[in-house]
């Protein structure tokens, strides 16, 4: 009990209230910082004194400064952003997919199929007529254009996400390496026993940018760090140490390896969720190839079909000589499901197909039924042609593709193909593709040259039971006509039903991803808020605090004045 | 509930955010007309959407083909119906002949009056329309008729029964030795394989047969209750014919170039519309009677002979021909009835789908106008709020 005593209270006390207006200045200016929590300085009183009449406060003093958080309210923050970010991201990849088949515009392959199938029906009015042919051709273009471009613009689109994954890994790395540092940092600033407030949060805002990039779970240990782990359970972060990620291709693929402790590396490609990294694998590894090889089934039953149909059928002129467009990959090996023919499964064997010759002015001279037996070759094929028909045409096999060339002025034309065989090998058919590379349909297609150069070759009419053809004969191309309406293409779908499915498969993709990603939005605005009310600053809270804090101040300033002023009456006594 | 500062900005401009962004859209489905610019907007409208586009396609389709089609009918109906007067008028000629006291100069003017109603009847049947014949078949670019110097044995139409296992050719040659133009009808009355075969012949159209031939893949000399004129059939060997099997043999100075098939539209989903009728068919070619040619060129003869039987015989056949015509008439009618059904419903059906369509595709101009209206208030009062929060602080009290 002496002055003192009261003299070190006030000193304390001015300590103290000096903090309290430190802490909360050190709110105000980071208002508007990322990710901060908003700090209090936690006062106690200082162990009193005993005396005879009994225990005497000895003032204030600091224990320490904390930060509003809710740990709890922070992983599920994480966790939702994870998700939020992997539909937003799923929703801006397939919205720009989902423009490739904007079909509200006139030239979209919806309304081009419509427009071939009616090329084929102006044909089938006017079969002799030059410029019904010449639109069958333009339109079947226009059409094989739309068809290779889609599928070019998927592919580039695919390309074109590898470009962002890879940023995005590094990104990944960058983050976990900061992550590690952190926690080295807070580990050695909280030995001394205080929390490293600032640096937790940086951390935080660490956790939730690697979250937005990919799904993520941690805890802390009890030093302070934490470990962070990809959601399968593998590690990212371990105190001070962070793996890696890396990306590679595999067969058009790509795969995401850690690099884990010990060089030991992990694929963790289909372990991943959520993150932006996980939407662009999905968009990029699932989706389009899903989209590409609907365009490419459609392409090829279109090819197929129509080409069927086609090579049923005889135009206006009759071939001097004609090369199929399909090759075989070996003239000896088996026609029938022929690894280089894409319609090789098609082929029917025991049944026939003919062939027609005419004497270069319409009269019918010889025909020929050519029976495709089991097991047939392309050179069998070659040699039964040769027997039956020696006087009026040359089979022959050229760069492994069935090629005729009529005798002198004789030409020929084929019909009754129920072996298909025609079909598969090219011969007579309109649409073209690759040959051997079953894959490609929608980017290779295109028209037989024969066609393009002279289009008085489509088929419009057939050869009737003597070998007659007429040119008013409209029966083939009407039938290529029905083949708008016939159930015949993938799914036993028509082909524009076919189309319109694969339109609704994209826009029912990213609207899913899009609406889900809205739901998020909100429920994470919900929490975020939550967040806010817990740890964001509030000016008015702040500049209240600042006021008592100043007023404490000036109390303590007082007792020093009193502690003064009782010094001096007692020094006064004399 | 504690509110931190930034949370109240961040919650302005969420909000105010929400707001510009549902206007935005309203705006861009006022200005396109469309309600929705993306096919994720709403799926399942966008392909509804597409569907209907395919079927109003398809549709103006099937229109533009009735229009062809129509076209073809009608050129058809009015040359049948010009065939029909010239039917006509030669039977009042027929008739004139057939009664009355006549003499050489009335009957040397009647021969003539024929020839021009053969020449009219060429000139008919052999319409063509934008360099199409009518008449032929497929065989659109070849006149169906050709008037030849002379009678010539033709060539062997066959009509064979349904389930006929036949899958030869009958030949007909010879040198025709009689003076009026005719048909033989030959007619399986034994069913077997060629040689083994019988046929019956006859010469009127099936009404008296001669019977007692065989069918031979060599040249067999055919005959009728008239006599033999010269003309043979051969039959090549395939399959077994089966009675009832026809095959005739057309003598005449008009030779048919066309083919037996009926020129067809598609005007449907597998439905086909026939929009022709053979030279054929419609001049009573391919029932074994003599067709129309046949009957004035006999008539001629009959003029020419003082024949006023045959006269009599050619103003029967006149009859039967007209009968046959009459039924082709009928045929185009209906095909022409049935275009205008069909270019009716599908009138009907288009609008339906536009209307659909517009139901599916275009923005209610109306309902979206007051969307936006309210929007604007919303967002007016929106900003008005949003700026008197903002300006609120305990600082200016400080």
């Amino acid at each position: 009990m002496s002055i003192t005593t009261l003299l070190e209270i006030g000193g304390r006390a001015l300590q103290a209230e000096q903090v309290g207006v430190e802490v909360t200045s050190h709110n105000i200016a980071n208002i508007n910082t990322t990710g901060y929590c908003r700090q209090h300085v936690d006062l106690v009183t200082t162990p009193s004194i005993q005396y005879p009449w009994g225990n005497q406060g000895y003032g204030v003093a600091i224990d320490s400064i904390q930060r509003y958080f809710d740990p709890y309210l922070a992983q599920k923050i994480d966790a939702k952003t994870a998700a939020q970010q992997d539909y937003n991201t799923q929703k801006t990849e397939l919205g720009s997919i989902a423009g490739l088949f904007n079909e509200t515009n006139d030239v979209g392959l919806n309304n081009l199929l419509a427009s071939f199938w009616q090329s084929w029906h102006d044909l089938a009015d006017n079969p002799t007529g030059s410029a019904e042919r010449q639109v069958v051709v333009q339109q079947a273009k226009a059409l094989a254009a739309a068809f290779s471009s889609l599928a070019d613009d998927l592919v580039q689109h695919r390309q074109a996400l590898l470009v962002k994954i890879s940023p995005t890994i590094t990104k990944i790395n960058a983050i976990t390496a900061s992550i590690a540092e952190l926690n080295q940092q807070i580990v050695s600033v909280e030995t001394s026993g205080q929390p490293a407030n600032d640096l937790r949060d940086q951390r935080q805002v660490k956790l939730n940018n690697l979250a937005s990039l990919v799904g993520i779970n941690y805890f802390e240990l009890d030093d302070g760090s934490i470990n962070v782990m990809l959601d399968d359970g593998t590690t990212l972060v371990q105190s001070a140490a962070a793996w890696n990620l890396s990306y590679e291709l595999s067969g058009g693929e790509v795969v995401i390896k850690c690099q884990g402790p010990g060089g030991v590396e992990k694929d963790v490609t289909d372990d991943l969720s959520g993150g932006q990294l996980r939407a662009l694998l999905y968009v990029r590894d699932d989706r389009i190839p899903a989209y590409l090889d609907s365009l490419n089934e459609l392409a090829q039953e279109l090819i197929g079909e129509v080409n069927r149909q086609h090579s049923q059928g005889v135009g206006l002129s009759l071939y001097s000589q004609v090369t199929g467009t399909y090759a075989v990959d070996d003239g000896a090996s088996a026609l029938k499901d022929n690894a280089a023919l894409p319609f090789g499964d098609q082929i029917t064997e025991g049944e026939t197909f003919n062939i027609y010759v005419d004497d270069g002015s319409g009269t019918n001279v010889a025909a020929a039924t050519i029976t495709i037996t089991a097991g047939m070759t392309l050179n069998g094929l070659r040699d039964a042609i040769n027997a039956e028909l020696p006087a009026y045409l040359t089979a022959s096999v050229v760069d492994n593709k069935l090629a005729l060339q009529a005798t002198g002025s004789y030409q020929c034309g084929f019909g009754n193909d129920n072996s298909n065989v025609l079909m598969a090998l090219g011969l007579n058919t309109f649409f073209t593709s690759t040959s051997g590379d079953t894959q490609n349909f929608a980017f290779s297609m295109g028209i037989n040259d024969i066609i393009s150069a002279d289009a008085s070759f489509i088929a419009t009419g057939q050869f009737d039971r003597q070998g007659q053809h007429a040119v008013g004969d409209n029966s083939n191309a009407l039938a290529l006509a029905d083949l708008e309406t016939a159930r015949v293409g993938p799914g036993d779908l028509t082909f524009a039903e076919a189309y319109q499915d694969l339109v609704s498969t994209i826009g029912l993709d990213t609207q899913k991803a899009e609406q889900q990603g809205i739901l998020l939005n909100g429920i994470l605005d919900q929490y975020n808020d939550l967040r806010d009310a817990l740890s964001g600053v509030s000016l008015d809270e702040e500049l209240t605090a600042l006021i008592k804090f100043q007023r404490a101040y000036e109390a303590a300033a007082k007792l020093i004045s009193v502690a003064d002023e009782l010094y001096e009456t007692l020094l006064t006594l004399k | 509930m504690r509110i931190a500062t930034a949370a109240i900005y961040q919650h302005i401009t969420r909000d105010l955010q929400s707001l510009t962004s549902t206007m935005q859209q309203l705006n861009e489905s006022l200005a396109s007309g469309q309600k929705y610019q993306n096919i994720y907007q709403n799926p399942v409208a966008t392909v509804t959407a597409l569907g209907y586009n395919c079927d109003l396609s398809r549709i103006s389709q099937y229109q533009s083909n009735l229009k062809t089609a129509a076209n073809w009918l009608t050129h058809t109906d009015s040359v049948l119906q010009n065939i029909g007067n010239l039917i006509k008028t030669a039977k009042e000629l027929a008739s004139q002949m057939a009664t009355g006291t006549i003499n050489d100069d009335n009957r040397a003017a009647a021969v003539s009056q024929v020839e021009g109603l053969m020449a009219e009847l060429l000139a008919e049947v052999n319409t063509s329309i934008n360099g199409q014949y009518l008449f032929s078949g497929y065989k659109t670019d070849t006149a169906p008729y050709l008037q030849l110097d002379g009678l010539e044995i033709q060539k062997v139409v066959e009509s064979l029964q349904p389930g006929s296992g036949y899958s030869g050719t009958a030949t007909a040659s010879g040198t025709y030795s009689g003076e009026t133009a005719t048909t033989y009808l030959v007619e399986i009355d034994a069913a077997g394989a060629v040689g083994t075969a019988t046929f019956r012949v006859s010469e009127d159209g099936g009404q008296t047969w001669t019977t007692g031939f065989t069918t031979s893949p060599a040249a067999t000399s055919i005959w009728s209750s008239e006599g033999d004129k010269g003309v043979e059939i051969a039959f090549s060997a395939s399959g077994n014919l089966a009675v009832g099997d026809r095959f005739i043999i057309p003598v005449s100075e008009f030779k048919y170039q066309g083919d037996d098939h009926g020129l067809e539209l598609g005007v449907g989903k597998n439905s086909r519309l026939a929009v022709n009728v053979t030279g054929r068919d419609a001049l009573d070619g391919s029932s074994g009677r003599n067709d129309l040619f046949q009957i004035l060129s006999r008539l001629k003869s009959a003029l020419q002979n003082d024949d006023a039987n045959g006269t009599g015989a050619a103003l029967e056949a006149l009859n039967s021909s007209e009968a046959n015509l009459t039924t082709y008439f009928g045929f185009v009618g209906a095909q022409q009835e049935r275009v205008i059904y069909q270019q009716d419903s599908y009138q009907s059906l288009q609008n339906n789908l536009d209307k659909s369509l517009s139901q599916v595709e275009d923005t209610d101009l109306i309902a979206a106008t007051e969307q936006l209206n309210l929007q604007q208030i919303t967002y007016q009062a929106a900003l008005l709020v949003s700026t008197k929060i903002m300006a609120l602080s305990l600082l200016d009290y400080l």
